[in-house]
Order: structure tokens, then C-alpha cells, then sequence
């Protein structure tokens, strides 16, 4: 490996590197409260919103993450009523802030996937226990039925932050540079393919052992038997 | 008659535990013998070294006048004198699981098949034809199209069975054939191995069904911790227990007859 | 308004367009998976029977594709192999058609590099789901190691797997929209010229969602369809 392209692409990754940990982040902050309601939402008895929340996921797990963000990015930005809306107009028109939008609408409807499945493998007779003993549905809800599903879906949610990181890459797609970005203009600028893929994919390497690392820790905090 | 298996100073540790602790015994063609003893004592690890699906620490087995020995090398690795003999061993030992392990993805008849082609290399209608007569003798014959998911524990475990009468085996194994089966259906399985001991096969059976063993058994064997306590007839065994370990399974096993 | 999407889609060509494109990416996702696959299945084995250094390098290769995004994977195959190609085409003077036909090759492949990695896992976690005592029968009734993988222990995985590869493909399927940025006209890339073209992005992509939306909503049909006739046998599963 050569010395010299390594201290040349190192700097340039690490400011990358900021860029894929803030939409990440975002992606999981947000992603991850909104993925829990759309996930009851699915498991509700109003039949309104369950297919509203059945549909979003469907499509959103359905089709590409590049197409998301392009529709998000390039498409409303066509759209007229966007354009003279303020917030909405911060919200898309700005590279990071649509990337960021686009990242939360996709892990939030792989999260409501998470969630309702951990939901719907409760025992059923923890929660009757909980009802038998007079608890109020909100307190069944919160000190039963979603401690239970927390702990339940905490694995699988570890591989979807996961996965938050690496869709984070597609913001380079809409000029946003981040980690892959970055590695992309390296890759044409030195030629040194090889060298340049070595460093970042130890990069994002680095970034999903902290998060993997991170979440275990919360499962085994979270977990009864230590 | 002659002698088709000779079990000599059988040892089996796991880790520095003997389950195993050099037992050996014979068994005459036509014998049926009941290994018994608490949970863990090992009977079931006896059962598996006989045919190698567990690799004994030390110790042979000869089966049929062939012997396999196996022996603990300076670094503490088992070595197996004749391990091409296994693959013979076993062709004509049959084995009875206690959850059946029948292949799901294979009907009733295919379970019985597949080593009839590919391990005696019957011709496909052969094949069937044989299976079909083994079938039909542990009743099973008209379930020949079903998956075993479709049958009871008990239908599957006589199906189990069928299998390993197939290949007409000289010795059959039984690891706790009734175990899994809900009570209302050990009774048919039951009844397959005592027609099966009447007709004269030689079947080496580990169980809990004390009453059935003494019934059936020319012999029974009393494990415990891995050391072979006492072998001898039912009727000895249960009227002189030679230790104090066999009086006290016998009298937590069966206290009515006592 | 209605007209308007007439002559936009059948006068300038665009659905036809379009739907070549969707050709593209199926063709592309198939051919993609299925080397995957092919590649995947043998390193499974290996993986799964622990086989020294082998296993160690499939265990790095996998941990690698699947940590990075697919999008870095595409950049290091077609910049890592633009060189190469063009000099071995100039060699024997097929510089014209492999120039139309590299972008299709190296976009196989780098999907087939992706989803191989997943399959990998997939096919190693249904080997060692199937359960031991299936295994311990052939051995008692003395089937050969060849013939218990070849007739009990493959066809059980690959139905264990079923579910696993369904995700695969679904994955692989959408992965192929990420071809579209080194420029192979695919669904995506199609998509992405109308709207250039005719000023009408929202459309186009949303078009584009709409029909890979059908894709994987057949495919999964399709897939349920083949885990309920292949899992016969598994009673509720």
C-alpha cells in the first residue's frame, strides 16, 4: 500500500466519515421512535390506519432506497406547492436534509416491520396475566407489552442500524459527500482503487463495530439473564 | 448360538468426566437386552458408541467377528483400529431414535427406500416392494404416500422402525423408543418390538418402561455413573439386586412390585 | 393533463424506453443472483465444514461486502477493472463491443459480488439449522456422506434456506438500481434520463418506484408460492 495516497485520503474520509454519522444518527434518532409508532400503527384496530401504515411500508420496503431519495430530492422539488412552502422547502430542498429525510421514511418502515413482528410474538399469556391483575391497557402497554418487545426486537434492529449506515452512502448520489463520496472522487482522482476501497471499507468497518458493540451492550443492559 | 456382539471395556469420557467406564458385555443372537439405570448413567452413550455415532474414548466392540477397537493415544486422542469396519457396522445395525428422525421431506415409503438403494443398491421396484413388506409389518403400509409430519409419534416411530427392519439388520439398537410418545400411544410401539423379540431378533434396548423390559428381556443390565452394576435375567435382577444402586432404582422405578 | 402523459409516453417512446430498461435490471438481478448463488453455495459448504483458511477467507470476504454499501463495492469494481479490460480488449481488437458490453459484465458481476456475500449466510445458517438427528439416522443406516448431503441434508437446507433467499433476491433486485450511477441504462438510469429530458423528475422516478414496486410484489408472490409447494413434509411451517 502506498504511504503517501493513505495520509492524502485519510483526512479527506474522516471529514466524510462526520457527514455519514450525522445523517446515521439522524437515521436512527428519528427512525427509530417513528419505525415504533408505524409498527403499532400496523397492529391497530382502526382499519384506517392500519392501511395507511401497511401501505407506507409496503412501499417503502418495496422499492429502492436510490429511488426514495430520488423522488425526495428531485422529484418534490418539482412539485409547486413544496417550493413556496418554507419548512417543506428546508426540509428537501437542501442536499443533507433531504438524504436525511430519505434515510428515516426507509429504516423507519423496516423498523415498523421489526416492531410489529415483535409484537405479535408476545405470549399471549404474559399480557393476560397483566390484564388479569386489573392494569389499565396503557400500563399494559408500557410496562409489559413494550419492555417485552424492545427486548425482542433489539437484535434484529442491530443489523437495521446496520444497514442505516451503509444507506447513508447514497447521499453521495445527491451531491452530499460523505464517506463513499469521498472514496469515489479518491478513486478517480489517485487511481488507487484498491487502496483507497481498503481504507474505507475499514472505515465503515470501524463505524458498525461501535454500533454493533453499542446496541449489544443495550440488549445485554436490557437482557434478564447476565 | 452364536455370539453377535462382544462389548469389551467400553470407555467414553467427555472432558475429564467418564460417562463410560469399561463396560463390556456379550450378546448372543436372538437376545433381547434392556440397559438400564437412572438418567445419565449412560446408557443412551453405550448405545451410540456400538454403532459410532459417538466415538468411544476406549475400548472394542466386535460385532459379527469383526472388532473394532479404539485405543487413547500419548496426546490424548482416540485412535480407531479398523474405522473401515464402521461403515459395514452399521449396515446391519439398525437404529431406533427416540424422536424418530425421520426425514421430512421424504413420504413414508422414500424414509424406508433411501438406504435400500443407496446403501444395498436395490433396484428402485425392489426397494419398494422390500419396504412395502416391512411396512406392512409394524401395520404401517397403507401410510405408504404420507409425510411424517402427518402422523402421529407413534405411527412415525413404528415407520422409524420399518426403516431399520428393511435393511434386515443382525442387531437393532433402541434409544428410548417410547420417550417421546405421548402415553396413550406407547402401547403400539410396544407392541412392534415384542413381536419383534418373538420372531427371534436380537435387539439391544435402553428404556424406561421397567414392567416392559422385564417382560421382554432375556437379560437386563444396570448402569450406573458409567460402571456396569449388574447383569443378569429379569427375574435375578429384580429379585437379588447385587448393589445397593439397583435395589434403590428398582424401588423408585417400580415400588409395587417390590 | 392526460394527453399530456400520452404524447410523453407513447409518441417520445418514454414507456417503451422504460420498460426496456425494467428488462435490464430483471436481467441483470437474475443473472446477478444466480452466479451469487452458484459461487455462494460451495463456500457455504466449506464454511459450514469448517474447513481451515478457506473458512477464514470466506468469513472476511463476507464481513467485508456486507459492511460496506453496495455502492462502494460498484465504484471498486468498475474503476478496479476499467484499465484492465480496456487494455486486454485493445490487445485482440474487440475494443467496440467490449466497450457496449462491459457495463453489463462488470454490473453482474458486482451484483453477483454482493449477493453472494448474503447468500453465504443464508445457506450456511440453514446447513446447520438442519437437525442433527436427521443427520445421525443416514449415518446409522449407513448412507454414504456424498449421498446423506446430496439427498438429505442439501434438500433440507435449501428448504430452510427458502425464506432467506427470498430476502436475497429482493435485496439483489433493488441493489440493481445502484448500477445506474457508473451509467449502465437500467430502470434507474433510464428513469433518470427522461427526467433529465423532460424536465419532469417527479414523474419518472416515481414511475421507476412503481415498477420496481412490481418486481418485488411479483417476485414475493412468486416465492410464497414456491415455500408453500417445496415445504410439504414441514407440516405448519
Amino acid at each position: 500500500m502506498n504511504l503517501d495516497i493513505v495520509t492524502y485520503a485519510i483526512p479527506f474520509l474522516l471529514v466524510g466519515a462526520k457527514t455519514t454519522l450525522l445523517i446515521a444518527l439522524f437515521g436512527i434518532v428519528f427512525g427509530f421512535p417513528f419505525g415504533i409508532v408505524v409498527g403499532l400503527g400496523r397492529g391497530s384496530k382502526n382499519r384506517v390506519l392500519r392501511n395507511i401504515c401497511d401501505t407506507y411500508c409496503a412501499i417503502f420496503r418495496g422499492t429502492p432506497m436510490l429511488v426514495q431519495i430520488f423522488v425526495i430530492y428531485y422529484g418534490l422539488a418539482q412539485v409547486g406547492f413544496i417550493r413556496h412552502n418554507p419548512v417543506l422547502w428546508w426540509l428537501i430542498g437542501d442536499g443533507l436534509n433531504a438524504a436525511i429525510l430519505a434515510v428515516v421514511l426507509n429504516t423507519g418502515a423496516y423498523t415498523a416491520e421489526i416492531f410489529r413482528t415483535a409484537f405479535l410474538s408476545l405470549p399471549k399469556g404474559l399480557i393476560e396475566a397483566a390484564e388479569a391483575c386489573g392494569m389499565s391497557p396503557w400500563h399494559v402497554f408500557t410496562r409489559v407489552k413494550f419492555p417485552l418487545a424492545l427486548r425482542q426486537a433489539l437484535p434484529a434492529y442491530s443489523s437495521e442500524a446496520a444497514i442505516i449506515v451503509k444507506e447513508s452512502s447514497l447521499a453521495s448520489t445527491i451531491t452530499v459527500l460523505e464517506i463513499t463520496g469521498y472514496a469515489k472522487r479518491l478513486m478517480s482522482e489517485t487511481f488507487a482503487i484498491m487502496d483507497i476501497f481498503i481504507i474505507t471499507a475499514a472505515l465503515y468497518l470501524a463505524i458498525n463495530v461501535v454500533a454493533l458493540t453499542a446496541l449489544k451492550l443495550l440488549e445485554r443492559r436490557l437482557s434478564f439473564v447476565r | 448360538m452364536n455370539e453377535v456382539l462382544k462389548v469389551h471395556e467400553l470407555t467414553k469420557a467427555f472432558g475429564s468426566t467418564n460417562v463410560l467406564d469399561g463396560i463390556s458385555f456379550r450378546m448372543k443372537e436372538g437376545e433381547v437386552i434392556s440397559l438400564i439405570g437412572s438418567s445419565g448413567c449412560g446408557k443412551s452413550t453405550a448405545l451410540r458408541c456400538i454403532n459410532f455415532l459417538e466415538t468411544p474414548t476406549s475400548g472394542q466392540i466386535e460385532f459379527m467377528g469383526q472388532a473394532i477397537s479404539v485405543s487413547c493415544n500419548k496426546r490424548g486422542e482416540s485412535e480407531i483400529v479398523n474405522a473401515s469396519y464402521i461403515r459395514a457396522f452399521r449396515q446391519r445395525i439398525g437404529m431406533v431414535f427416540q424422536n424418530f428422525n425421520l426425514w421430512p421431506h421424504r413420504t413414508v415409503l422414500g424414509n424406508v427406500t433411501e438406504s435400500l438403494v443407496y446403501v444395498l443398491k436395490m433396484s428402485r421396484k425392489q426397494a419398494e416392494e422390500v419396504a412395502l413388506s416391512a411396512l406392512s409389518k409394524v401395520g404401517m403400509a397403507s401410510f405408504r404416500d404420507r409425510y411424517p409430519h402427518q402422523l402421529s409419534g407413534g405411527q412415525q416411530q413404528r415407520v422409524a422402525f420399518a426403516r431399520v427392519l428393511a435393511m434386515r439388520p443382525k442387531l437393532m439398537l433402541c434409544d428410548e423408543p417410547t420417550s417421546a410418545l405421548d402415553p396413550e400411544l406407547v402401547g403400539e410401539v410396544l407392541k412392534v418390538i415384542r413381536t419383534l423379540a418373538e420372531e427371534g431378533a436380537t435387539i439391544l434396548l435402553v428404556t424406561h418402561e421397567m414392567r416392559f423390559a422385564r417382560d421382554v428381556s432375556n437379560r437386563m443390565i444396570f448402569l450406573q455413573e458409567g460402571r456396569l452394576e449388574q447383569d443378569d435375567t429379569p427375574e435375578e435382577l429384580l429379585r437379588n439386586p447385587a448393589t445397593e444402586g439397583v435395589k434403590r432404582f428398582l424401588s423408585s422405578v417400580m415400588p409395587a412390585s417390590a | 393533463m392526460l394527453a399530456d402523459f400520452w404524447i410523453l409516453m407513447v409518441e417520445r417512446g418514454w414507456a417503451l424506453a422504460l420498460l426496456r430498461g425494467g428488462a435490464v435490471t430483471i436481467a441483470i438481478g437474475l443473472l446477478g443472483m444466480l452466479l451469487g448463488f452458484v459461487v455462494a453455495t460451495p463456500l457455504a459448504v466449506l464454511r459450514w465444514q469448517k474447513v481451515a483458511v478457506v473458512s477464514q477467507l470466506v468469513d472476511a470476504y463476507s464481513i467485508v461486502v456486507r459492511g460496506v454499501p453496495g455502492l462502494l463495492v460498484i465504484y471498486l469494481l468498475f474503476f478496479g477493472s476499467v484499465d484492465m479490460v480496456k487494455t486486454v480488449a485493445t490487445t485482440f481488437g474487440y475494443q467496440d463491443s467490449v466497450d457496449n458490453a462491459y457495463p453489463y459484465i462488470v454490473g453482474v458481476i458486482a451484483i453477483a459480488v454482493i449477493s453472494c456475500a448474503y447468500s453465504i449466510e443464508v445457506i450456511r445458517g440453514a446447513l446447520q439449522a438442519v437437525p442433527y438427528g436427521l443427520l445421525e439416522a443416514a449415518k446409522s443406516l449407513a448412507l454414504p456422506t456424498r449421498i446423506t448431503f446430496s439427498r438429505i441434508t442439501f434438500p433440507l437446507a435449501l428448504r430452510l434456506a427458502l425464506g432467506g433467499i427470498n430476502n436475497v433476491w429482493q435485496m439483489t433486485i433493488k441493489d440493481t438500481s445502484l448500477i445506474s450511477v457508473v451509467g449502465l441504462q437500467e430502470l434507474m438510469r433510464t428513469a433518470a434520463i427522461a427526467a433529465g429530458i423532460t424536465r419532469s423528475p417527479f414523474l419518472f422516478y416515481c414511475i421507476a418506484a412503481a415498477l420496481f414496486f412490481g418486481m418485488t410484489a411479483v417476485s414475493q408472490t412468486l416465492f410464497s408460492r414456491a415455500e408453500r409447494a417445496l415445504n410439504r413434509g414441514f407440516g405448519g411451517r
